[in-house]
C-alpha cells in the first residue's frame, strides 16, 4: 500500500507549491492569505476544512481526512507565519528563485517547503485511495515567530488536545546542521520593573536611581543559578530590552525602569523555579529599589522525549529507510509549539523537515534535493503510524 | 545723583509691567512675544534695542543706556521663558491675581518679577537725568529652562563683552535663598554601546550592548570624582534604551544611556569625557563605547571673594536690607554658569522671593520687589562709578 502512495506523490507539485506559497507574503501578523491557500488544497483533496480566526485577520487553518476504521490520530503541523524580510537580500524576498538547485525567498526553509511536502503527502494519500486507521490531519497555524498564539488557541479545542501524535514540519532534517530534537528547552521572558524614587538629578543622594538599580541586577545575571541537566547541560541568559528615565529631556533621577530577560530553561527548571531564582537573586542584591520580578508572554515548559514512544521510534525506522542512514539526535535549544503540544498537553511530537538555509537571514533558501525524501518521509510515517 | 534715581523708583510701575507680563504667556520655545514687549518698553524709555534672532521665532532683546563718558559696562539679565504649566494650578497661570501681599501666576518669581524690578531701574535711571560713565543695558534671554542657547548666543555678541552681569533670578540673598559666589558645571554624557547580534537563544555567540552598558553603570561609583573645597560633583544616570522595538528574540546590539554630572572648576569637557573613556577602559569589555556629551553642557564657575561686583553687591544690599546678604557654592545651574564660566564675566543673582518656582500657583511677594530695584540702582550706580 505505501508503494502506491508513494507512487502518487509529485515532487513537480511540491516545487510549484512552495514557490506559489513564497509569493503569498506572510508575515507575522499577515497570514491570512497564505491560510486560504492552503485551505483551498486541502479542500481539493476532499478533506474537511476549517478555518478558526484567533485574531483579527489571523487564521489557523486546519484540514482532516478520516481513515476507514477508528485509531490514532496524526496531525502535521506547520506555523503559516515567517519573520520579516529584513535588508541585504540578492533578489525579492517574495518573489520565488531558483538558482543551483536551490529555492530563494522568504519562508523557503522556514516553513513553506515543509508545508509544501506536508500538502504533498495529502494529495498522495487521497489520490492513491490508501485505506489507513483512525484520522490525519493538517493544521497551520499562525504567530510561531512570535508569541504562538496560534499554537495556544489550538489547544483550547479539545479535539486537537486529544491527538496522539504531531510531526511539526520544521527544518530538523536529522544531520548536523540540525539533528532530530529528542526534547527542548523551555523559555521564560522575565519582564523585571524596578521603582525607585524621583529627585532632582543634580542631587542623587535624594533620590533612589531606578535605571542604576536595574543596571545592578543586569550585570549580576551571571548569579542566576541555571541547573544543569545531563543530555542537555544548562540553559542561557539573554537581556533583550531595557528602558527607564526622562521621556522629554528633563534632569530627574529616574524612578522607574524595565528590563526583559529572555532564559532557556533545560528540564528540571520549571517556570516557577526561574522566577524563585530570579526573585533571589535581587534580593541577595540589597538595593534600594522595589523590584517586581515578573513574566510576559510567550512563556514555554521544557520537555525531553523518549526514542521508545511510538512515534519517534516510526521516524527512526523511516529515515533509515529514506536516507539510508540513522538520523542525528539532539537535545535541541530552541522553541517550537512541541513545547506546547508535548510540554504543555502531553502530546507526542517529532520534527523533520527539509535542511534549513539561512532561516531568518538574507537569502533564505531550501536545497531542492531535500523535498522529495522529506515527502516520503512524511507519507511514510503517516502510513505506519496509522496503520 | 542716586537720590534722585531712589527716588524716581516706583513700586506701582515695577507691578504694572509685572502683571503685563504675566498676561504675555513665554513657555520656553514662544519668547517672541515677550521679547517684543520689552523692546517696544525700553525703545519708549529711550534706550537703543536690538533683536537678536537666535532660533527662528526666538529672539533674545538687548538694550542700553550709554553713559556721557567711557566706562565700565553693567548688564541686567532675565531669561525670558518660563517652565511649562505644571498640572493642579487653582487660577489662570497667565492671568495675574493679587491677593494681599501675593501676586500669583507663571513666571511671577521666575523671573518676570526680576524683569519688572530691572525696568524700574531702568526707567528710574532715565527719568532722574541721573549721568554716569560707561554702559547701563539690559538682556532679555530665550531658553533658560531648556538649553541655555540664549545666553549662549548672547555670550558671542558684543553684550558678551560686559564688565558685569546681575541676573534677575528670584534669590533673595536671605538665608533661605542665598546667592550664588559660584555654581558647578554639569555636562550630559551619551554613551554608545555597540555589541553585536546573535540568537537570543545562543548568547555566547554575540555581544549584548545592554548587559555591557549595564556593567558600566553599575561602575559608575568608580568614576573620578575630584575633590574640591567648595563643591562636590556627582552624577545621575538618566535615561536608558536597548534592544527590540518589535518583539525578537535576539541579542541586543546596541545600547545607549545618558548620565547628568555636575562638574566643579578643574574640570573641562575634555576632562571629564577622558574620566569616562578611563572608566570603560578599566573595565575590559567586549562591546564597542562611545563616549560623547550632549546639550546642554554648561561650565562651572567660581568667583573671587574680593570681586569688585561682589562688594559693590554686598554694599548695596547692606545698605538697603539692613543686613550682610547670604552667599553660597550652589548646585542650580543658571545661565551665570554661560556668563561667567565659559565667558569669564562676574555675576550676581538677586530677584524678588521665590515663590514655588516651577511649581502650580507660582508667586511673589508685592513686597519683595521695591528692595531689589533699589539694590539694581546703587550697584549700577557704584559699579559704573557715578
Amino acid at each position: 500500500m505505501i508503494d502506491d502512495v508513494l507512487r502518487h506523490l509529485d515532487d513537480g507539485y511540491t516545487v510549484r507549491l512552495s514557490e506559489e506559497m513564497i509569493a503569498i507574503p506572510s508575515v507575522t501578523g499577515d497570514e491570512e492569505a497564505l491560510a486560504l491557500f492552503i485551505q483551498g488544497k486541502l479542500e481539493s483533496y476532499g478533506m474537511e476544512t476549517e478555518l478558526r480566526y484567533v485574531a483579527d485577520g489571523r487564521p489557523n487553518v486546519y484540514g482532516v481526512m478520516k481513515g476507514s476504521v477508528p485509531g490514532r490520530r496524526l496531525n502535521y503541523n506547520a506555523h503559516t507565519d515567517t519573520v520579516p524580510a529584513g535588508d541585504d537580500w540578492d533578489t525579492d524576498p517574495f518573489k520565488p528563485v531558483i538558482k543551483d538547485g536551490r529555492l530563494y525567498g522568504r519562508g523557503a526553509c522556514d516553513m513553506k517547503t515543509g508545508i509544501a511536502c506536508s500538502l504533498n503527502m495529502f494529495k498522495a494519500i487521497a489520490d492513491s485511495g490508501a485505506e489507513f486507521r483512525g484520522e490525519l490531519s493538517f493544521s497551520g497555524v499562525v504567530d510561531q515567530e512570535a508569541t504562538d498564539i496560534g499554537a495556544w488557541a489550538m489547544m483550547e479545542d479539545p479535539k486537537w488536545r486529544s491527538l496522539d501524535g504531531v510531526v511539526l514540519t520544521y527544518s530538523y532534517c536529522g544531520d548536523k546542521t540540525k539533528p532530530i530534537p529528542l526534547g527542548l528547552t523551555g523559555k521564560i521572558l522575565y519582564n523585571v520593573k524596578v521603582k525607585g524614587k524621583a529627585a532632582h538629578g543634580f542631587r542623587p543622594h535624594l533620590g533612589i536611581n531606578a535605571v542604576e538599580d536595574a543596571a545592578k541586577i543586569i550585570s549580576n545575571l551571571d548569579k542566576l543559578q541555571l541547573k544543569k541537566h545531563p543530555n542537555f547541560g544548562t540553559g542561557t541568559v539573554c537581556t533583550l530590552k531595557t528602558e527607564g528615565g526622562y521621556t522629554r529631556y528633563s534632569v530627574v533621577v529616574p524612578e522607574s525602569a524595565r528590563f526583559e530577560v529572555n532564559r532557556l530553561l533545560v528540564p528540571g527548571e520549571s517556570i516557577q523555579y526561574a522566577l524563585d531564582d530570579m526573585e533571589r537573586l535581587v534580593k541577595e542584591l540589597n538595593l534600594e529599589s522595589t523590584v517586581e520580578v515578573g513574566v510576559k508572554p510567550p512563556r514555554y515548559e521544557p520537555y525531553t522525549a523518549s526514542r521508545d514512544e511510538p512515534l519517534m521510534r516510526t521516524l527512526d525506522e523511516v529515515y533509515r529507510v529514506v536516507m539510508g542512514r540513522p538520523p542525528l539526535y539532539e537535545y535541541a535549544y530552541g522553541i517550537t509549539n512541541a513545547n506546547i503540544f508535548q510540554g504543555e498537553w502531553g502530546i507526542e511530537c517529532i520534527h523533520i523537515g527539509p535542511q534549513r538555509g539561512n532561516a531568518h537571514g538574507p537569502n533564505e533558501h531550501v536545497k531542492l534535493e531535500w523535498l522529495p525524501p522529506v515527502s516520503e518521509m512524511y507519507a511514510r510515517i503517516a502510513i505506519s503510524y496509522l496503520t | 545723583m542716586i537720590e534722585d534715581v531712589l527716588r524716581e523708583l516706583d513700586d506701582r510701575y515695577a507691578v504694572e509691567k509685572l502683571k503685563e507680563m504675566i498676561r504675555i504667556p513665554s513657555v520656553v520655545g514662544d519668547e517672541e512675544e515677550l521679547a517684543l514687549y520689552l523692546q517696544d518698553e525700553l525703545g519708549s524709555l529711550g534706550l537703543e534695542t536690538e533683536l537678536h534672532v537666535v532660533q527662528p521665532g526666538r529672539p533674545n532683546i538687548y538694550a542700553r543706556l550709554v553713559g556721557a563718558r567711557p566706562g565700565k559696562r553693567m548688564n541686567f539679565n532675565g531669561h525670558l521663558d518660563t517652565v511649562p504649566v505644571v498640572d493642579g494650578w487653582d487660577t489662570d497661570p497667565f492671568e495675574p491675581i493679587v491677593d494681599g501681599n501675593r501676586i500669583i501666576g507663571l513666571g511671577s518669581n521666575d523671573m518676570k518679577g526680576g524683569i519688572a524690578c530691572i525696568l524700574d531701574t531702568i526707567r528710574a535711571c532715565v527719568e532722574s537725568g541721573h549721568e554716569f560713565p560707561g554702559e547701563l543695558s539690559f538682556s532679555g534671554v530665550i531658553d533658560e529652562e531648556a538649553y541655555g542657547e540664549g545666553a549662549k548666543a548672547m555670550l558671542k555678541t558684543d553684550y558678551g563683552n560686559v564688565d558685569a552681569i546681575v541676573l534677575a533670578e528670584p534669590y533673595l540673598a536671605d538665608e533661605q535663598r542665598p546667592t550664588a559666589l559660584g555654581i558647578t558645571g554639569k555636562i550630559l554624557y551619551n554613551i554608545h554601546v555597540r555589541g553585536r547580534a546573535a540568537h537570543g537563544f545562543r548568547p555566547e555567540l554575540g555581544v549584548n550592548a545592554i548587559e555591557q552598558a549595564s556593567v558600566i553603570l553599575a561602575n559608575l561609583g568608580k568614576l573620578s570624582i575630584p575633590e574640591h573645597p567648595r563643591f562636590k560633583g556627582n552624577h545621575s544616570t538618566l535615561k536608558i534604551e536597548g534592544g527590540y522595538e518589535r518583539y525578537s528574540v535576539v541579542v541586543p546590539a546596541y545600547c545607549r544611556f545618558e548620565v547628568n554630572r555636575l562638574t566643579v572648576p578643574g574640570e573641562t569637557e575634555e576632562s571629564v569625557i577622558r574620566d569616562m573613556e578611563e572608566l570603560v577602559e578599566s573595565l575590559g569589555l567586549e562591546a564597542e563605547v562611545k563616549v560623547e556629551v550632549k546639550p546642554p553642557y554648561y561650565a562651572s564657575y567660581v568667583m573671587d571673594r574680593d570681586e569688585p561686583l561682589v562688594h559693590v553687591f554686598e554694599d548695596a544690599y547692606k545698605e538697603v536690607m539692613g543686613v550682610k546678604p547670604c552667599f553660597e557654592y550652589s548646585s542650580s545651574i543658571t545661565d551665570a554658569n554661560t556668563f561667567a564660566g565659559e565667558g569669564g564675566i562676574p555675576c550676581i543673582h538677586l530677584g524678588p522671593f521665590p515663590g514655588g518656582a516651577h511649581q502650580k500657583n507660582e508667586y511673589t511677594l508685592l513686597d519683595s520687589l521695591p528692595p531689589v530695584s533699589k539694590v539694581y540702582a546703587l550697584m549700577a550706580d557704584r559699579f559704573l562709578g557715578g
